[in-house]
């Protein structure tokens, strides 16, 4: 990101003067710091609260509960890994990762990840569809955006839900069956 | 229109506070021990923040983001999505608070309420910041790459997208 930034920065003041839109742009680029600290202001209100209840629930042990839970259902996608410590992490970083609980499920994957680095081409396959659930994000809760959506003024800033499930879930699965095709596929190569 | 979205959102409230209280947790200890947490994760997101809101309003006042979407309006057009959540589409997956400026950005322009704000949020939230979870998992092992999963999570973040402008 940080070249992209630098790039794209420079490309935009480059056009910008090119075409003599330079002061609008310069103005634009004056005034921004105002909306970026309004929007600081609604996710600072918003993650205290939502990372405070999700708390709650770490607590009565019912993010690790949904992590075994997920691990029973998920082992399908993991063929060869029988290492217990691994699967703990994995299941404890799932379970956050759905939940939304980025402040969990990071520490969790790169615990798994370490450990999953020592398996061998099993393990390498496990971190592999491991990212790939996580980059394609299941959300149970899509907390931040139905908040950013009622700071905006939306009229039902929760209706987006249903629509969330739906695509984020299409993606999970998209991700899983691409990732066994690939993980399969290489099996075969080696 | 009944908004038994908005009744969800306290159900979970209600059913994370009724949980806690079953168990005998000290729910509002736990609360401000999370909190904490969570405020301290969003307090260091004001510099990236504002960054990514200074590229933004630069892109979009010198044309540049109007004449990419234009480009790409053909594209975005194959899977169903307004150029309207261009510059989104593009940012979400390399950064989180570049994502979330671009989102603000479509709310502020378009209203959230709108076609393009509606696909937007669903967008949003739907996927994940791909190249930074890779390279922060990458850093914590040996490994120098591991292959298929940025191709395989690019897919996949396509497919939600479409059925995302397939839905609204």
């Amino acid at each position: 990101m940080s070249r992209a930034w630098m790039v794209l920065v420079m490309a935009g003041c480059g056009v910008a003067l090119a075409t003599g839109s330079a002061p609008q742009a310069a103005e634009a680029l004056l005034e921004s710091g105002a909306g970026a600290v309004k929007l600081w202001l609604v996710l600072l209100g918003a993650m205290p609260l939502w990372s405070g209840l999700m708390e709650i629930l770490r607590e009565t042990g019912d993010v690790e509960r949904l992590g075994r839970c997920m691990r029973k259902c998920l082992a399908f996608l993991f063929p060869g890994l029988k290492d217990e410590a691994c699967w703990s992490a994995m299941g404890m970083n799932l379970a956050a990762n759905i939940l939304g609980l980025g402040n969990a499920a990071t520490p969790a994957g790169i615990r798994a990840a370490r450990l999953l680095e020592k398996q061998g081409s099993a393990g390498v396959n496990a971190l592999a569809m491991l990212l790939a659930l996580n980059n394609s994000s299941l959300q149970l809760m899509p907390t931040t955006v139905i908040t950013l959506r009622a700071a905006a003024g939306a009229v039902h800033p929760a209706d987006i839900w249903p629509a969330t499930l739906v695509s984020s879930g299409v993606a999970t699965v998209v991700a899983a069956v691409l990732m066994r095709i690939a993980c399969t596929r290489r099996k075969r190569h080696e | 229109m009944n908004d038994w979205a908005g009744s969800a959102v306290l159900g979970v409230v209600l059913l994370i506070v009724l949980r806690g209280a079953a168990k005998g947790a000290d729910v509002y200890a736990a609360l401000l021990r999370g909190g904490r947490r969570g405020m301290e994760a969003a307090m260091g997101l004001l510099p990236a923040l504002v960054g990514m809101t200074a590229l933004l309003a630069l892109l979009s006042a010198s044309g540049l983001s109007d004449a990419l979407s234009g480009i790409l309006k053909p594209v975005l057009g194959l899977v169903g999505l307004p150029e309207e959540v261009t510059t989104l589409l593009l940012l979400r997956p390399l950064s989180g608070s570049a994502s979330l400026t671009a989102l603000e950005e479509v709310f502020a322009r378009y209203g959230a309420d709108s076609r393009a704000g509606r696909i937007a949020s669903v967008l949003m939230s739907a996927s994940e910041t791909i190249f930074y979870t890779l390279t922060v998992y990458l850093g914590a092992t040996k490994l120098k790459r591991l292959p298929w999963v940025i191709p395989v999570s690019l897919a996949s973040y396509l497919a939600g997208a479409t059925v995302c402008g397939l839905m609204l």
